[in-house]
């Protein structure tokens, strides 16, 4: 479940301010948020997850209030509870497929890495097409076949809610639906919440809810499309 | 801390290039004033240890130190001469042991060295095979020589012809009769003959057949000197007026050495009389003053090195900026980052620090080695 009341937040002096009187995603619902660049599509994602905090408002994710956490915790509250794919993918070109889907094992104390986590981690892969991939870097990878391996990476640590950024930007439509087959069959079967950020209409119908960012955001005569936030 | 070790030694696996080329940087500057320091130190042992024990050296007046380096190291050809009636007076004085050295000729570009069984005892040299010389025109040949050569006892070995005086004839023949122990000094590339067997190749001795007139058709001179011809080796003039190069002088007791010493102040002494420790000291001193030199600009290249790698920690930092936001945003604290970017630097740290120990161990163990090829 996630849940906004009163929430502003802006960029400094950049003009751009986000003002959600209320927001409320329940549990298990699969939800697309659209708008045009600079709307705040990812700037509200990283509200949600805990990675910004907002200036006033609240935000409630899985019944936690992120806003009342100090930043140390809202990381614990992301490692333990939210799966984050993005849109450039962000694999790290060092690692190999297998050791990219266990990074957030690698990089959080809090998360045990042992070998039923790396048999979940095989099997997410071969479950999106890359089980016979595992050994390989991502410079290797075609563009669909990176943010498959992104997904499982995102959801290897089962989290109860998916925040996915513009995930199919820089896909084909092919592996667009791919990458969009994946998330939705993880999120059905695993009753996790599921956001998808997207300006690609032609996608709503997968979702349960469209929700346009555009009308929270309050924009003064100084912003200009694009500036500090992409989303 | 084992998987910010991991993720630092794929991502160091990965720039393998930039990662050489940092162990290398670092690896260098670690090294090169240790390794500077263990050579230096053990030239100086080296060159200490063998003046050390050659109490006085007589020779031509000069640089002192060319005669120290010819007396002692045999290093480079020495044309000066004092004769053979300077050791003579020493030896009537009966102040101590006198032991000749004549070090002019060459034998495929090893030393020869006329001198005395004297000499090998004050060197402490012993014999892996044969015997010392017994007779005019054999020799005793230094281990590394003996291998390089490829000789052993029983060959023969001409002395080159462009260092002795001998006309119309083919050089002497030196006969091999020992071969020397190693001893890691330049004894080791010396050959060693009896004193008058340099003045025969000199061509102040020779043989002919019995009877024979010089300059007649039987008067033709023996390259070999063999049990049959050594009774006809003559020497034609006064061995007082011989060359010889050098005479080590091993005073038997401190007022020996004193009144050695003060023989030869006077300005009119053709020969002259020094004290190896003392000029090896003085040389050393000079040695250390440029090593002192080296370790400073060691010391400046390895501070601008230094700069330079952490410049390149630096931006290869910024380069990865993006990789360290999405680790943040996936919940990575900022303890983490600084453990897997302190990690890289750990590693290329201790690896390069592990193969300058290496190298430093090396340089000790094969010094006598390095300081052979290079210094002396």
């Amino acid at each position: 479940m996630i849940e906004l009341r009163n929430l502003q937040f802006a960029y400094g002096e950049s003009g751009f301010r986000l003002k959600i009187p209320e927001l409320c995603i329940p549990q298990g619902r699969r939800v697309c948020w659209i708008g045009p660049s600079g709307s705040g599509k990812t700037t509200l994602l990283h509200l949600v997850a805990g990675i910004f905090s907002p200036e006033t408002g609240v935000v409630k994710t899985c019944d936690v209030e992120l806003t009342a956490l100090r930043d140390a915790d809202r990381r614990d509250f992301r490692i333990a509870n939210v799966g984050l794919v993005f849109q450039d993918f962000a694999l790290l070109d060092y690692l190999c497929v297998l050791d990219n889907i266990l990074l957030p094992y690698r990089i959080n104390r809090g998360l045990h890495l042992d070998s039923s986590v790396r048999e979940r981690a095989q099997r997410l892969a071969t479950e999106v097409g890359l089980g016979d991939m595992l050994s390989r870097r991502p410079t290797q990878l075609s563009q669909g076949e990176r943010q498959r391996v992104a997904v499982c990476r995102a959801v290897i640590t089962n989290p109860k809610i998916l925040l996915a950024d513009e995930p199919t930007a820089n896909l084909d439509p092919g592996n667009s639906m791919r990458v969009l087959d994946a998330l939705d069959s993880y999120s059905t079967h695993h009753k996790t919440t599921l956001v998808v950020v997207s300006h690609d209409r032609e996608i709503l119908t997968r979702f349960d809810d469209t929700i346009d960012v555009s009308e929270f955001c309050v924009k003064s005569q100084l912003m200009t499309s694009g500036s500090k936030d992409d989303g | 801390m084992g998987d910010s070790l991991f993720l630092a030694w794929q991502y160091l696996r990965h720039n393998r290039v930039t990662t050489v080329v940092l162990v290398v940087s670092i690896t260098l500057i670690l090294y090169l004033p240790v390794g500077l320091q263990v050579i230096v130190h053990n030239a100086e042992q080296h060159f200490r240890s063998r003046a050390d024990s050659t109490p006085l050296l007589v020779g031509p007046r000069g640089s002192s130190l060319e005669l120290v380096l010819a007396g002692l190291y045999f290093d480079k050809p020495y044309d000066a001469v004092m004769s053979f009636k300077e050791l003579r007076r020493i030896e009537k004085q009966d102040l101590g042991k006198v032991i000749p050295l004549h070090t002019k000729f060459t034998a495929r570009d090893h030393r020869i060295v006329g001198t005395s069984a004297g000499y090998l005892n004050l060197r402490g040299m012993r014999l892996t095979e044969g015997t010392i010389w017994g007779m005019l025109g054999e020799c005793v040949i230094g281990a590394r020589a003996a291998k390089r050569l490829n000789l052993q006892v029983g060959d023969k070995i001409p002395v080159s012809s462009s260092t002795a005086f001998v006309l119309d004839n083919p050089p002497l023949r030196l006969r091999v009769v020992g071969v020397l122990a190693p001893n890691e000094t330049p004894d080791d590339e010396v050959i060693f003959v009896n004193l008058k067997t340099t003045w025969i190749i000199e061509g102040l001795g020779h043989g002919h057949a019995q009877g024979a007139k010089h300059g007649s058709p039987e008067a033709e001179l023996y390259t070999d000197i063999t049990k049959e011809n050594v009774s006809s080796i003559h020497f034609h003039g006064s061995f007082d007026k011989f060359p010889i190069t050098a005479v080590i002088a091993i005073p038997g007791s401190d007022k020996a050495e004193t009144i050695l010493l003060g023989q030869y102040f006077s300005s009119e002494e053709t020969v002259q009389i020094v004290q190896p420790s003392e000029v090896m000291d003085g040389l050393l001193e000079k040695i250390v003053m440029i090593r002192s030199y080296m370790i400073a600009v060691i010391a400046l290249i390895s501070l601008v090195t230094l700069l330079t790698i952490t410049l390149v920690f630096v931006l290869s930092i910024r380069l990865r900026r993006a990789e360290m936001m999405t680790m943040s945003k996936m919940g990575c604290s900022r303890y983490k980052i600084a453990s897997i970017l302190g990690s890289q630097i750990t590693i290329i740290l201790a690896v390069s620090a592990i193969i300058a120990s290496i190298l430093a161990v090396a340089t000790n163990v094969y010094s006598p080695l390095l300081v052979r090829l290079f210094i002396l």
